[in-house]
């Protein structure tokens, strides 16, 4: 597919607690990188409209969010809409926004996420955390995200002998890589007895196999492909995407231990882009549990199905591996801000293909082709995109 | 036709205190005969284990075939809300049958069974379902607790296959203020301490329906095989009965308290489900129940042949796990 | 938020209390929980209730640690400490989520036979949710 939307410029917050910024300011943090980040500049109101994504940032602002987003930093009267697919809002905001600039609509967009997690006391932040299952039957149950995710991984270590330890070594890497990330929320390297050792959340994960909850806003810009070197010399250009959804109850999949959303959407991004899974340099995926990383790199196909743990093992998705994963992190360490996550990750994947990252330590060598993998509640709806320089 | 019960069903929570464990913390166990009692856990409560012994009750039958439903208990969930419904829904029986509910004292049990037995009477077909359920709790420094257990039991009801054939009931009622109660907006039962003042009310009401009934049968306490007598304790119901003109050995096959404690007003049925089990064809069972404040019920019953499907009461007694005082406060929600 | 309201309760006390699963007349599929089109064949929208023996097998399970639980949870696992929940493999085909009561968590096992039986959820706003959960089925304890 010739490529016809292409990223210019990127921006994120600081992900972590925010104690002294709201999401406006938060999101004005990502606003303006995001701006500094044009090469060649961009006059604000060149910009034609704004997709946020965002679960609901602890209900502080349910109604006409993305229109507060774009006032506040100076971009009253642009078209704005709010997108909302859980953990995926903003990887979704991000193919809208493509979909935007591919129908000839417009030419420059923004596509942003935003998320206050931790204003919320933490008896609202678990009525929120579990808003995005199946709340008729597995709410009622008791049941937790971190549950849904336990209960997939115990059936993974059970069909393909995934161990404890394949789990734990991969929040051993992104904490790893965290450290190298100055805008991450756990900047602390971690061993793996410690990661092995720390208190059950849900058997069988544990709380270094669990994401924390953040605070954080990013922001990206696209434009038209045609345009893109008036912004910028070294554009990143969009190769493919796709999206998948699946039923939100885990009870009524076909299976447990892939997340057939993300399988859907890898393939169609994939066949868009034109590449196969080896392909790819690097890829941000959503690792909000350590066992959500070994399926993405099944259902991604960075290894065959239930081998997910021995490509952990094997260091094939480090730094120095065969297709280096969430070098910014992750999930799991540079944190989570639901809805800011997955421009957060294109964000990650820009600067890397760029070779902008801000410390030259976690930069990836010779990388043209980079992916983002960002899943929505237990795998309700799971987008892929392919990027290329 | 020949009226009387079909099948029985009973449940009682796996959880098991022992005195001893009383006396571990208080110095004392104040249910005089009880070795040990039913504990409900934090997930069964009168509807869920009345629900869990109807089902053994009900088993086989065509549910279409149950005409009324009568439920008793004590300590229901809420007081005032229909409680049948949960039970109509729960076992998928016709919503149009007639239920009645009866909640005001321990005597609730026997009245729910009268109540279901005149219906059926009067229709002269199809089966009655009765469910006693009961866990009745107080403050933990409160003496009355020590008792308090916890179980369910179910009667099915009608002219088929009847293994006790019923034989006659008479009651007996009379105002007796400041004996057990729970007063208005309370949840705990409570009482005076006024011992001798209670038991001069329990022998005078329970006197009074035995007497009438067994005259009106023309029986003498000795006609009878098995003794069933309200439980608030396991040595009260023998004093009681020897002063009634009964032997001990026909009290020993339903003597349930000690091993449940005071289950309020599924004592009495608790124990005749206990008896139908044990019981042989032509056996006599007399049942006499007492409610504070007060009345009693007295029920004559004849074994006509034995249960198809035994041993529910004895598994249901057998299967148990054993608890240590901290637990049991924490199941009570007793810490707060 | 992620509430169950008390409407939308009520709405499900069918399948909650009974297990009334929507057999497809098309296809003989059984829809439990119910779907609006039939899951299997995606075409039929006239079904046929039946009711489930509540009989089934352990898919998957996890154990919710103390602290974890969603708020309305929250006094089970204060009293009751952790708690089981398990994804359970119908015998009449559906899976099903629902909390193991009965049980400990230690004796759990992928596998592991389970019956329905109807117990006491939470209470919130002082009504009481009842729903099924699972216990081991004796024959799977005596071994």
């Amino acid at each position: 597919m010739e490529s016809k939307v292409a990223v210019v410029g990127a921006g994120q917050s600081k992900y972590g607690e925010s104690v002294d910024k709201s999401v406006k300011e938060l999101f004005l943090d990502a606003y303006i990188e995001l701006i500094n980040s044009v090469d060649n500049g961009l006059e604000p109101r060149e910009i034609n409209a704004v997709y946020i994504g965002s679960l609901g940032s602890g209900g502080f602002q349910l109604g006409n969010l993305s229109a507060l987003m774009a006032e506040y930093v100076g971009l009253p009267g642009v078209h704005a809409v709010r997108i909302e697919n859980a953990c995926s809002s903003s990887g979704f905001a991000f193919i809208e926004a493509c979909l935007a600039i591919m129908s000839g609509m417009y030419d420059v967009v923004i596509a942003g996420g935003v998320e206050k997690m931790r204003d919320v006391s933490s008896l609202k932040a678990k009525y929120w955390l579990g808003v995005s299952g199946d709340t008729e039957y597995e709410r009622l149950a008791g049941m937790t995200f971190a549950g849904l995710y336990a209960i997939m991984a115990n059936r993974h270590m059970h069909d393909y002998g995934t161990t404890r330890e394949q789990l734990s070594m991969v929040a051993v890497k992104n904490h790893k890589n965290a450290f190298l990330n100055p805008k991450a929320q756990f900047q602390n390297k971690i061993t793996l007895e410690k990661a092995m050792n720390s208190p059950m959340v849900a058997y069988p994960l544990n709380l270094f196999d669990c994401c924390p909850t953040t605070d954080g806003a990013s922001a990206v810009l696209l434009c038209k492909a045609e345009i893109a070197k008036k912004f910028t010399d070294s554009p990143v250009y969009v190769a493919g995407f796709g999206t998948g959804t699946d039923y939100l109850a885990l009870h009524d999949r076909e299976t447990i231990t892939s997340l057939k959303a993300a399988v859907l959407a890898a393939r169609e991004a994939y066949k868009k882009a034109g590449i196969k899974p080896k392909d790819v340099d690097v890829a941000e995926v959503h690792d909000c549990f350590t066992i959500a990383e070994i399926i993405a790199y099944e259902d991604l196909g960075f290894c065959e199905r239930g081998e997910g743990g021995k490509f952990i093992e094997e260091g094939l998705s480090s730094m120095e591996g065969e297709i280096p994963v969430n070098l910014s992190g992750g999930l799991k360490a540079k944190g989570h801000p639901i809805g800011a996550t997955g421009t957060g990750q294109v964000y990650e994947i820009f600067n890397q293909l760029r070779k902008t990252v801000q410390k030259p330590a976690r930069q990836v060598k010779d990388a043209e082709i980079g992916l983002t993998h960002n899943v929505g509640g237990s795998g309700g709806t799971a987008a892929v995109t392919v990027f290329k320089v | 036709m020949v009226l009387g019960v079909v099948n029985y069903g009973v449940y009682v929570p796996k959880y098991r205190i022992k005195a001893e464990e009383y006396i571990k913390v208080w110095g004392r166990f104040s249910a005089r005969g009880v070795k040990e009692k039913a504990v409900a856990d934090l997930d069964e409560d009168v509807m869920s284990m009345g629900l869990g012994s109807a089902e053994q009750a009900i088993e086989g039958v065509d549910l279409r075939d149950i005409k009324v439903l009568s439920f008793a208990s004590t300590t229901p969930p809420y007081t005032e809300k229909l409680l049948s419904s949960f039970l109509i829904e729960g076992l998928g029986l016709n919503k149009n049958i007639f239920v009645s509910e009866h909640l005001s004292s321990t005597r609730s049990g026997t009245e729910a069974l009268i109540s279901c037995l005149s219906y059926l009477k009067s229709m002269g077909e199809g089966l009655g379902l009765v469910v006693a359920s009961d866990s009745p709790s107080t403050n933990m420094q409160n003496d009355l607790e020590h008792g308090f257990g916890s179980s369910a039991t179910s009667l099915l009801l009608g002219f088929q296959n009847v293994i006790a054939e019923f034989e006659g009931a008479s009651t007996y009622v009379s105002e007796v203020p400041g004996e057990r109660f729970k007063p208005k907006n309370s949840s705990k039962v409570e009482d005076l301490g006024l011992k001798g003042y209670c038991f001069t009310s329990f022998m005078e009401n329970v006197n009074g329906s035995l007497k009438v009934l067994l005259d009106k049968l023309g029986r003498m306490p000795s006609d009878y095989n098995h003794f069933i007598v309200q439980q608030f304790n396991g040595r009260d119901p023998l004093r009681a009965a020897l002063k009634l003109g009964f032997a001990k050995d026909q009290l020993t096959a339903g003597l349930l308290a000690p091993l449940l404690g005071d289950v309020g007003t599924c004592s009495t049925l608790i124990s005749f489900s206990k008896v139908l089990e044990e019981a042989k064809p032509e056996e006599k069972i007399l049942i006499v129940s007492y409610g504070s404040g007060a009345g009693s019920d007295a029920l004559s019953f004849k074994v006509t042949q034995e249960p198809v499907n035994k041993g529910k009461v004895s598994s249901a007694l057998n299967n148990k796990e054993y608890i240590d005082y901290l637990t049991y406060l924490k199941l009570k929600e007793a810490i707060v | 938020m992620a509430y169950v309201s008390v409407p939308l309760y009520k709405r499900t006390i069918p399948q909650r209390y009974g297990l009334v699963g929507l057999r497809c007349k098309k296809c003989g599929w059984i829809n439990f929980p119910p779907k609006g089109v039939c899951k299997n064949c995606k075409e039929s929208l006239d079904f046929e209730k039946v009711k489930l023996s509540g009989k089934g097998t352990i898919y998957s399970y996890t154990v919710i640690s103390a602290a974890a639980a969603p708020p309305e949870f929250s006094k089970q696992e204060k009293y009751g400490g952790t708690y089981v929940v398990a994804l359970v493999d119908l015998d009449e085909g559906p899976r099903i989520v629902a909390q193991l009561t009965d049980c400990k968590p230690g004796e759990v096992k992928i596998g592991m036979r389970v019956k329905a039986v109807l117990r006491r959820i939470y209470e919130d706003e002082g009504v009481i949710r009842y729903g099924f959960k699972f216990k081991p089925q004796e024959e799977d304890l005596n071994g």
